[in-house]
């Protein structure tokens, strides 16, 4: 599973689409000049397209989707990271997230090249009934995961709000930024997306360890990868009935998705660290 | 044929003068026809509260002078009253006094896009009586493209700069849309009248107004089929309230932190807005600490609103930089459009020389079928094309960047066209200067 010079130089471009990306949306956030903001949308889609076409690439190549090593699902993710926030930007308005995601999207990437694993999983199926559920367990899974990326980076740009507000002396960007209460939505749109993907691919998960691999419970059920999804999941349902109860919102919705980001971070790396494989996410 | 620009404006008349001059109602469109018949091919006439300004088309004589006597005789002033005042532009200086108005760079307000509004009205209400030719279209379009480049590189409008609209717009940025959102005013004096006034201009529909004097309250609440309250009352509705505009003047605090904090628990904390313009201030400042709530007070909103005219200031350089390139854009285009006659005029001359040697050629091949005949008729047209086409790209690129004035006398010569009128260009940028120079400056006003 090891990548060919050419996938490597083509991954390093999209990389560098990325981060120019990246920067010039941020640039964009302070200059307003429309030539910027065209240069980044350029950037970023050419990036995803790319990108795309190597997923794709790959998928056919192996007969099944790019999962099946720990920089395969790394970059999986990051592609699907984009692909949300584009969906995102063109449905939601939430264009201005792009700094932050764009950003996170290339330091992902310049982390898959520092430290990539090409190695593939050991005695991972890849066709069959037991490789779809596995393909559709780690797709969802990773797509709840974007959600909750986006919901962090919603979260950011409304505590930045809430900050300018409250110091009686918004700056130029406070007024092009989206509203604070069309951010609190916008945050609780991307949770309620992605805790029901979350939940489907635990169920999944479990299916897959129990019914299709025929594991005993005492086997799988304290499996870091498990644990540490499963501490994901509590913490987003938590989160949701505490907005939807309407005892907490606003400021401390948006710091909460904060911290939730960084307990995904904390997992999957505890599950990569702990137990490097398909349940890794 | 040479565009002219004479007006004045908010910078240096007074308005007793500027109400003079301007034209109300259809005035404004009689004076558009008589301009047209004493001589002018084209008319714009910009009529605002801060500018009256007439764009015309206008050929020879001392042609400023004959647009102030115009303004002069059709109101029927005094030429001494209104001549200190008057300033003129010529040509390309013209153009860029259009772009700069368009851009709300010559306003009262820096970087307001009211006048845009305008500015389309006026070349509308032209248009309508047909004193709308080439160059004012042109010129006018030229106008409301600049506009929209400075508007959208530079966001010069986009910040705000009255308290009124600061506080709208702050509101804006913390609910978002205010359709739905219930406003309630605590005093019902004028400030809180006219921002008031902005909110309901802003969608807000819902309205709740508090005074010590219920007739008062009702005098405000009822013509936007709101509720009138008694102060005691206030407590009790808050929760009832997104946005509170408080400008009582009561001695003390009318809104405690106590209050608020009830009021989130009950509105499940969705955000509250109070803007506090009273002095003494109606809402205890301490509410600002609690979370969805943002308290705004009179210095708070001028300084924002100072800040915001700052930013705009900020941002005229680059907005002067995009209307000197427009300029440039209008006159280099101008430029090239003057020279559509003399190209036009090659294109005939050399399609007759073709169309005479093929008729020679067509008596000597008498044997050639109909559709042959047409065939080499249509290659000696073609070879005339092809032959025209490079020195013609080259021709339009010289007028854009040179004198076509210079460029058509020499095909003049060269190819013996005659009686090739070319359709008046515009001065180029040097000789525009020039004419800036002419026209009475702010210091020569003062």
């Amino acid at each position: 599973m090891q990548m060919s010079t050419l996938e490597s130089l083509l991954h390093g471009i999209v990389a560098l689409l990325y981060l120019v990306a990246a920067i010039t949306s941020l640039r964009f956030l302070f200059s307003s000049r429309p030539n910027v903001q065209r240069v980044s949308r350029l950037c970023v889609w050419s990036g995803w397209g790319l990108q795309t076409g190597l997923v794709l690439w790959r998928a056919f190549r192996h007969d099944s989707l790019p999962i099946h090593a720990l920089s395969e699902t790394h970059l999986l993710l990051l592609w699907l990271l984009v692909t949300v926030y584009l969906i995102g930007a063109q449905r939601w308005r939430i264009e201005m997230a792009g700094p932050l995601i764009l950003s996170l999207v290339a330091v992902g990437y310049a982390g898959s090249f520092l430290w990539e694993s090409g190695q593939a999983y050991p005695e991972e199926p890849s066709g069959g009934w037991s490789g779809l559920v596995l393909a559709v367990h780690v797709t969802t899974a990773l797509i709840g995961h974007a959600f909750f990326i986006l919901a962090f980076a919603i979260g950011v740009l409304y505590i930045f709000q809430i900050r300018q507000l409250k110091s009686h002396r918004p700056s130029g960007l406070f007024f092009r930024l989206p509203a604070l209460e069309d951010l609190d939505r916008l945050n609780l749109r991307a949770v309620v997306v992605g805790l029901p993907l979350m939940t489907f691919s635990m169920v999944l998960g479990i299916y897959y360890a129990a019914g299709v691999r025929g594991m005993p419970a005492s086997e799988w059920i304290w499996h870091p990868s498990v644990v540490s999804s499963a501490l994901v999941w509590i913490f987003y349902a938590a989160l949701l009935g505490a907005r939807l109860s309407a005892r907490v919102r606003g400021r401390k919705i948006a710091v909460l998705t904060i911290l939730g980001f960084i307990i995904v971070i904390v997992s999957i790396a505890m599950a990569c660290v702990f137990a490097p494989g398909l349940g890794a996410l | 044929m040479s565009l002219l620009v004479v007006g004045v404006s908010h910078k240096h008349s007074p308005v007793e003068v500027r109400e003079r001059l301007a034209f109300p109602g259809d005035s404004l469109e009689k004076g558009l026809t008589r301009l047209c018949s004493s001589g002018a091919a084209e008319a714009v006439i910009l009529s605002t509260c801060n500018r009256v300004e007439i764009y015309a088309n206008r050929d020879g004589g001392n042609r400023g002078e004959e647009l102030l006597d115009f303004l002069r005789e059709f109101h029927g002033i005094e030429r001494e009253v209104i001549e200190p005042y008057v300033y003129e532009f010529q040509g390309s200086a013209g153009a860029h006094h259009l772009f700069r108005v368009s851009a709300g760079l010559d306003s009262l307000v820096l970087g307001e896009t009211q006048i845009l509004g305008q500015i389309k009205e006026a070349y509308a209400r032209a248009d309508s009586v047909g004193t709308v030719g080439r160059l004012m279209h042109e010129l006018f379009q030229g106008a409301l493209r600049t506009a929209k480049r400075v508007h959208t590189e530079t966001g010069l409008g986009e910040a705000l700069v009255s308290v009124s609209s600061v506080a709208v717009d702050l509101a804006r940025k913390i609910f978002g849309r205010l359709d739905g959102k219930r406003v309630m005013l605590v005093g019902a004096g004028e400030t809180a009248e006219l921002t008031l006034k902005h909110f309901l201009e802003a969608g807000v529909s819902n309205v709740l107004v508090a005074n010590r004097t219920l007739e008062n309250a009702r005098r405000l609440a009822e013509p936007c089929e709101g509720v009138a309250l008694e102060l005691d009352a206030i407590s009790e509705n808050l929760p009832l309230a997104d946005i509170v505009v408080a400008s009582s003047g009561a001695p003390q605090a009318l809104i405690l932190r106590e209050d608020v904090e009830r009021a989130l628990k009950l509105r499940s904390h969705s955000p509250m807005f109070f803007i506090d313009i009273a002095v003494p201030r109606d809402v205890q400042p301490d509410a600002h600490r609690l979370d969805n709530a943002y308290v705004y007070n009179i210095d708070d909103l001028q300084q924002t609103a100072a800040e915001n005219l700052g930013r705009r200031q900020e941002q005229a350089g680059h907005a002067e930089r995009i209307v000197g390139d427009e300029v440039e854009r209008f006159a280099a285009e101008w430029r090239s459009r003057a020279i559509v006659p003399i190209i036009r005029s090659l294109h005939q001359s050399f399609r007759d020389v073709a169309e005479a040697e093929v008729r020679k050629s067509l008596k000597r091949l008498g044997h050639l079928q109909e559709r042959d005949q047409g065939e080499v008729q249509y290659l000696a047209q073609r070879i005339v094309q092809r032959l025209l086409h490079e020195p013609v790209r080259e021709l339009k690129q010289d007028a854009k960047e040179g004198d076509p004035f210079l460029t058509s006398a020499v095909l003049e010569r060269i190819f013996r066209l005659r009686g090739v009128e070319l359709e008046g260009p515009e001065p180029s940028m040097s000789e525009a200067k020039e004419a800036v120079i002419t026209k009475k400056g702010p210091e020569e006003l003062a």
